[in-house]
Parts: C-alpha cells; structure tokens; sequence
C-alpha cells in the first residue's frame, strides 16, 4: 500500500510538471513584440505600447495579436502598408476603441489575398469596400452617437449609473452597431434612408442578444469577440437611437473614403 | 542517529515500559516511534526521494517502470490537451466555454479534391471538412461557444460564402460571406 502512495505521489508530481510546461507554451507579450521586431517597422515601439493597453483592458488577446502580425510577415507587400495596418489598429487602441472587427477584417483580407492597400482603404468603387481607415472611423462615431445618448462605459468596478455599461457591454454594442452599418452599406444599402438603417442595426442587434435579460455577474459566458449582447441593453439602444440619427453616422465614414 | 544505536535506542525503551510497569503491546509501536522520532537525523531531499523508492532492485525496477508508463500517459494527455487548445491552433477570437455548441457545416462538393472552412471563429485559416464516404457530401463538426460567426467554405481554392444553411449573409471584401448564430437569438434566423 505504502508502494502505491509512493507511485501516486510521483505521478501527481509529474503531471504538475507537465501540466506547467503546457501553461508555460502560452504566447506573452514578448512573443508578440518579437514578431513585430522582426518586421522592421519604424513604429514598433509605438504599436506595441498600444497593444499592451488592449492586452491589459482584454481588448486584444497576445495570441491573436501573434498571429495577425506573423501572418502579415508571412504575406507579400509593402513594409510600410504592413506598418501603416498595424498603425491603425495601434491608433484605435489609443483612442479607446475595440478592436476585434478590425483584426478580424485583417485576417479575412488575407486569407482572401486581397491587397494590403485595398483591405487598408477599401475601395470606393462597385461593390462597396470598407477598409479598415472607414471600419476605424465608423467604430468612433458610433462610440461618439452612444455618448450623445447617454449611454456610456462605467470604469472597472466603479458604481455603475443607470446607462453606464461596463467595459464589454458597452465594446460589444459600439462593436456591433458599427458592424451591421458597414455590412448595410458594403450590400449596396442606402445610406440616406434612415429606416433601413436602423432596421439593419435592430436586426443585428436583436439576432446577438442573450437569451437571459441579464448577464451574471463577472461577464464570463461573453467571449473576446463581444459576440453577445444583453436584452437589455438592446432595448436600451433601440430607446434612444433614431432612424434620423443613423444617416449622419455613416455619411461621416463615406465622406471620409 | 546511527544504524547501530537503533538496537540500543529501542531496548531502552522497552526496559523503561517494563520497569515502570505499564507495559502494553497496544500502542507500543507508536511509543516506540514516537520517541525514534524526537532522535532521527533530518534527512536530506535526497535521501528522502531515495525512500519513495522501493527497497529492493527488482521492485524498484517495476516502480520505475510504472513511473515511466504514467510520464508517457500524461505527456500523450499534454500534447493532446495542448492541441485542443485555441491559442495553440492559430484561433485566437474564440474562448473556450462551458456552453459551447456543436456546429455542423455540410457542403456538397462533388469531385472536389479538399474542401475547408474559414471563418471568424478560426482566424480564417482552413479547417478541413471530410468525406469519408466519397457521397460528395463534406462534414465537420466543431463546437463553438455563443455568438455570431461569418464564415466560407474553401472548395478547391475557390471561396464559396453561401451556405444553405447560414441565417443569414453579409458582403465582404465585395464577396458573400455566410453567418451563423449560434446559441443566440438569430440562431435559425
């Protein structure tokens, strides 16, 4: 009996060991300011002091961080149309934006071959593309749209007052109210018919929300790409958005291409 | 404590038990322990990783034989978990969690030489669908946690984004993707 204890207690030891060697494979920042060191950028320093701000707020995640900058090593192009995508996603940390449909853009622009250029500035001719400079803007002025209807992020662990949301509730509406807007206007849509844009958000927003009315506490069912809104906070936005609010929003993004 | 006070140490104590007469066999191992105890050298860790082994050669050939068995279990278990896990197979957006829901994309692909998946849940890097019958008809099955997935298959190098099945379909770098709800209230859309 005493024999088997013995084995016991050595197999619970190395299976500690492996188990730390499996945690310590996990990508670090390091890891992610290495791969950018190897691209030669000018502003590396700069890219990755906003990268750690969306480490730290849970924006972005080092290990998606990782493979968007290696896959952007690994693809053919500009050195500085590279720096200049890396940038903007640098610059929407800064500006307190999420940053998960941007990445994402990114690596489907990618994935698909399409040229650094055009998944940067899209293109402005038929059909419709928005590039990552108009996804940036449009996350802002939705951001600015839900200040202007007092409906605003709360800091961690602050009291939160009735239209303050924490951090992530507040990311994933900005999130997907930009989101449905630039998919309504790369399918062609009318950006001067407010109903269809309101339509097009209230649907999306309507699809992603939770079945609960109230997420439990600590936020843990909402995974890194706030793919899930409360109802709540659905009718929250649907309350005070107007169809006659929406046009001006993306004529903003449209003016800018 | 030498080997060869052990002897000498226990008699003392026996003698003691005997003369103050309140000799027991109940309990006398402990007494005798406890007092070995108060004058036991402490050992050095490698001493004591020596006593986990067994005593003799041949015991302790088949203890390290069941050591080496259980390092292998746990490392096939740790590679194994490690493949399981997002970060380590390039699918950074998705979070493992206790509500994930198996998702099927079928594809009918006749003649098709590889069919893959892409999406907004695996970075857009190809997930390999399968056709095990040769029907022409690819499958995979992967769970996904909550939320709204854009996605296309991959048929012989060509993107498709519109999958029969999808709730519902979005433009994208002038392409159609398809989306998927999954455990949300677009889900069957």
């Amino acid at each position: 009996m005493k024999y088997l204890m013995k084995v016991f207690l050595l197999m619970l030891a190395m299976g500690l060991i492996l188990s730390g060697g499996i945690t310590l494979a996990a990508v670090s920042a390091a890891d992610v300011n290495q791969a950018l060191q190897a691209l030669h950028l000018t502003n590396a320093e700069e890219i990755m002091a906003a990268f750690e701000i969306g480490f730290s707020q849970g924006r972005l995640q080092p290990e998606g961080a990782l493979h968007l900058v290696k896959r952007l090593s690994a693809t053919e192009g500009s050195p500085s149309d590279k720096e200049a995508i890396l940038l903007t996603i640098a610059h929407a940390l800064e500006d307190d934006l999420s940053v998960s449909t941007l990445v994402n853009t990114v690596e489907e622009g990618l994935a698909r071959g399409v040229p650094l250029l055009v998944i940067l500035n899209g293109s402005g001719g038929q059909p419709l593309i928005l590039g990552l400079v108009q996804r940036e803007c449009l996350l802002g002025t939705v951001r600015d749209l839900l200040y202007s209807k007092r409906i605003f992020s709360a800091p961690e662990g602050a009291q939160a007052a009735s239209t303050s949301l924490s951090l992530r509730r507040f990311d994933a509406l900005v999130t997907n109210i930009a989101d449905a807007l630039g998919d309504y206007l790369e399918g062609d849509g009318n950006p001067y018919d407010g109903f269809l844009l309101y339509q097009a958000m209230s649907t999306r927003l309507r699809n992603q929300s939770s079945a609960e009315s109230v997420i439990p506490a600590g936020e843990s069912i909402i995974p890194a790409g706030e793919s899930i809104i409360p109802a709540e906070d659905v009718d929250l936005v649907l309350d005070r958005i107007e169809p006659g609010d929406l046009t001006p929003t993306v004529l903003k993004v449209l003016n800018q291409s | 404590m030498r080997e060869d006070n052990l002897e000498e140490t226990i008699k003392n104590v026996l003698q003691r038990e005997v003369s103050d007469e309140v000799f027991h066999i109940e309990g006398l191992e402990g007494r005798i322990v406890t007092e070995l105890a108060g004058q036991l050298p402490k050992s050095s860790p490698l001493e004591a990783l020596k006593r986990l082994l067994a005593p003799t050669r041949g015991a302790r050939l088949g203890q390290l034989a069941v050591i080496g068995a259980t390092a292998a279990v746990f490392l096939v278990l740790g590679v194994f978990l490690a493949g399981r896990l997002p970060f380590l197979e390039g699918n950074p957006r998705v979070t493992v969690t206790p509500s994930g829901n198996e998702v099927l994309f079928i594809m009918p692909a006749i003649g098709a030489q590889s069919v893959t998946v892409v999406g907004s849940f695996n970075a857009w890097e190809a997930t390999p669908l399968s056709d095990e019958n040769g029907d022409g008809i690819w499958t995979k099955s992967i769970s996904l946690p909550p939320g709204r997935y854009e996605y296309a298959f991959v048929i012989d190098g060509r993107w498709w984004g519109q999958d029969p099945l999808a709730d519902e379909y979005v433009r994208s770098f002038g392409a159609y993707n398809s989306v998927r709800y999954v455990g949300l209230a677009g889900d069957g859309a």
